[in-house]
């Protein structure tokens, strides 16, 4: 779900970096206060695992392929902030390091993946937890998925509109929501199925060693 | 409860988190062996009169057909639009020096920009954001430079304890 660089316009990229610059800002401050010495190794170890996550591909049925995310896991063991600046280390890495996404295309990458589907996950969990816990889980990580897909499809699909060459062909990305919406949407709904269930498996695990401290604090 | 078996209770659950730590790093340091890998679109250009620039995924699959435009240098009209051809390579001439660039646009977001330096004799060279290291040693690289990152943090955070007034 990565956008690579070229793909988008400057009048997309630069609004979203004035977004997300203040939003990273205050995810630091927020890693400072709530990441102490003792879960710093394990958010290291969660942050590796959602690079790698989001680094290996699944086939899905119609021949096609995608990756999971894994930003919904580390929202809920470490809280949406910690989250988006995480995921959003891992988003460098992957720029960097695998030519996947981009350095221009970084904020929105960031905002799309990491903040929006850390939100996500986390309230919608918080909002269902009460109902049943495992199903809140569920919920939480296949719905931010959607959510995200559905930001990443819509700013796809923005750029033929506001991004014109002098003969009005498109200058960046050619196709327009028609396109985006089916190509990316259908292929995350297997895609949030497995990931829900794989971050259901780790978030039980997590909450029997008190990793989750809302979680504890509820079982105390 | 005593406090020597609420220490050793302390340290048994200590024990079993660093080991199941530790298995997850380990797991994460096998994945890279297996098949299944991400889906940059990586391209290998070649240096001569025309440029030709090769796309692939990097489990090997090419995207063959898929929709490309080469920008001329200072140009916002396209200078040549297609498809990949059926071995997954797009070619042009330049006809000016400069930057050029190749956009390859999948329908569902992937995608690659590459760019093309054309000097003033005509001949081209591009960076290869494919070629180098394989796809696992990426992989491995990138996990390394993460947990490195977070090392730093805790060594930075233990000077700054280390250093703070008692």
């Amino acid at each position: 779900m990565h956008i690579p660089d070229g793909l988008i316009s400057p009048q997309t990229y630069l609004p979203a970096l004035a977004v997300a610059v203040p939003l990273w800002w205050w995810a630091a401050r927020a890693f400072t206060r709530q990441v102490g010495d003792e879960a710093l190794p394990r958010l290291a170890v969660f942050t590796a695992l959602a690079f790698v996550l989001s680094s290996l591909m699944l086939p899905l049925p119609g021949g096609t392929s995608g990756h999971a995310i894994g930003v919904g896991l580390l929202a809920l063991v470490f809280g949406p902030w910690v989250a988006f600046l995480a995921y959003t280390l891992v988003l460098v890495l992957q720029a960097l390091v695998m030519g996947a996404g981009g350095i221009t295309a970084l904020p929105v990458n960031a905002l799309a993946m990491g903040f929006i589907g850390a939100w996500t996950a986390y309230l919608l969990f918080h909002l269902l937890r009460h109902v049943q816990a495992d199903f809140a889980v569920l919920a939480a990580v296949f719905v931010s998925i959607l959510f995200s897909a559905l930001l990443v499809a819509l700013v796809l699909g923005l750029q033929p509109l506001i991004a014109q060459g002098p003969d009005g062909s498109p200058r960046f990305f050619p196709f327009g929501w028609s396109v985006t919406l089916p190509a990316i949407l259908l292929p995350h709904l297997f895609i949030g199925l497995a990931e829900a269930v794989l971050t259901l498996l780790i978030w039980r695990h997590a909450r029997r060693r008190c990793w989750i401290p809302a979680a504890c604090g509820r079982e105390a | 409860m005593s406090l020597r078996r609420r220490l050793r209770t302390g340290a048994q659950r200590r024990r079993r988190e660093a080991c199941l730590i530790a298995a997850l790093a380990g797991l994460l340091l096998l994945l890279p062996g297996s098949s299944a890998l991400a889906h940059a679109l990586l391209h290998e250009s070649s240096v001569g009169e025309a440029a030709v620039v090769q796309f692939l995924f990097p489990d090997g699959d090419k995207p063959y057909f898929e929709a490309y435009r080469v920008m001329a240098p200072d140009d916002t009209r396209p200078f040549q639009s297609g498809r990949i051809n059926a071995v997954g390579e797009v070619s042009f001439r330049p006809d000016r020096p400069g930057t050029w660039r190749v956009v390859v646009a999948t329908e569902d977001g992937h995608g690659a920009e590459v760019r093309v330096d054309v000097g003033r004799e005509g001949a081209a060279s591009a960076g290869g954001a494919g070629a180098g290291l394989s796809q696992p040693a990426r992989l491995t690289a990138g996990i390394g430079y993460l947990l490195g990152v977070f090392g730093l943090i805790a060594l930075w955070r233990g000077r700054r304890a280390r250093h703070r007034p008692a």
